[in-house]
């Protein structure tokens, strides 16, 4: 069994030149996404702060267009950003702290957090199609029905 | 020397493995469900195509209905070609991340790891642009 677990050591990838340029790359990129994430969530609360609505008159027709958002859903919206965003900035930070320290339990962790936020990212699209599609079908039921 | 480097070197070991798998299985189905949702998009507004020009003729003045279907066709190619991309790069990352664990290939892994930089890449630039022009519709 030993024998078996070091002969696999023996022929595990590694994370040679190549491999750590461009692990390194994508964790400034990743860090640049979460920097310009957290600032469109400034920009967002205080959008949503400003006025609410304007209407455009159009040929005689008031059409009412919202320029503000609702500030709980703008709330709501920061906080699944904020921890999916926690993810990719621990990808980032510990993958990154890895790759420069020769650390292979600091890469192995920013591996796990990249997993963790593809996950969450996953199972957010899967709420938001199921939602879409449940919405879908209640516009044509009640369509059918008039 | 070479074997002390070898030694020394980090390594894309079971643990690190196992979480990579899962990362590019989970990065794969959100590239498929992106392309997915993308053909849906192109479809529902080639099917409302009509009601959309006539919409946008409506909200803003002067602007005619052919004006708004070239206006609709350029979002849509944008749009749809934006996202192509970052999907595309995140399909062939997390595709040749996976067949690289599972072969033990070295070039393979490096390949995928270079896609998934790409996707990043572009995600990052895509989020810059956004937040551009998030401030400046503020002012």
């Amino acid at each position: 069994m030993e024998n078996h677990d070091t002969e696999n050591s023996l022929f595990d990838l590694s994370i040679d030149e190549t491999a750590k340029d461009h692990l390194r790359r994508i964790c400034s990129w990743s860090m640049i996404i979460v920097i310009t994430a957290v600032i469109g969530y400034v920009v967002a609360i205080i959008k949503a702060l400003m006025p609410k609505t304007e209407v455009i008159q159009s040929e005689g027709f008031g059409v009412s267009v919202g320029a503000g958002q609702n500030l709980g859903s703008v709330i709501f919206g920061i906080i699944i950003g904020l921890l999916v965003n926690y993810f990719l900035y621990q990808f980032a930070n510990l993958t990154k702290k890895g790759v420069n320290g020769m650390s292979q339990t600091d890469l192995n962790a920013g591996f796990y957090n990249l997993k963790i936020y593809f996950v969450i990212i996953s199972i957010l699209v899967i709420i938001v199609l199921a939602i879409v599609l449940l919405a879908g079908l209640t516009i044509g039921a009640n369509a059918t029905t008039k | 020397m070479e074997e002390n480097q070898s030694i020394l070197e980090l390594l894309v070991d079971q643990t690190a493995s196992k979480n990579l798998s899962d990362a590019s299985r989970w990065a794969r189905f959100l590239s498929i469900t992106g392309f997915v949702c993308m053909g849906v998009m192109v479809i529902f507004f080639i099917a409302m195509q009509s009601q959309i020009t006539s919409a946008l003729s409506q909200v803003i003045p002067g602007l005619t209905d052919l004006d708004s279907f070239g206006a609709l066709v350029a979002v849509i190619i944008i749009v749809a070609g934006v996202l192509g991309l970052l999907m595309f790069f995140l399909f062939r990352g997390s595709t040749l991340i996976k067949k690289g664990i599972e072969t033990k290939s070295q070039d393979m892994f490096n390949r995928g790891l270079a896609s998934l930089k790409a996707y990043f890449i572009t995600y990052g630039i895509i989020s810059i642009a956004g937040l551009i022009s998030n401030l400046v519709s503020i002012f």
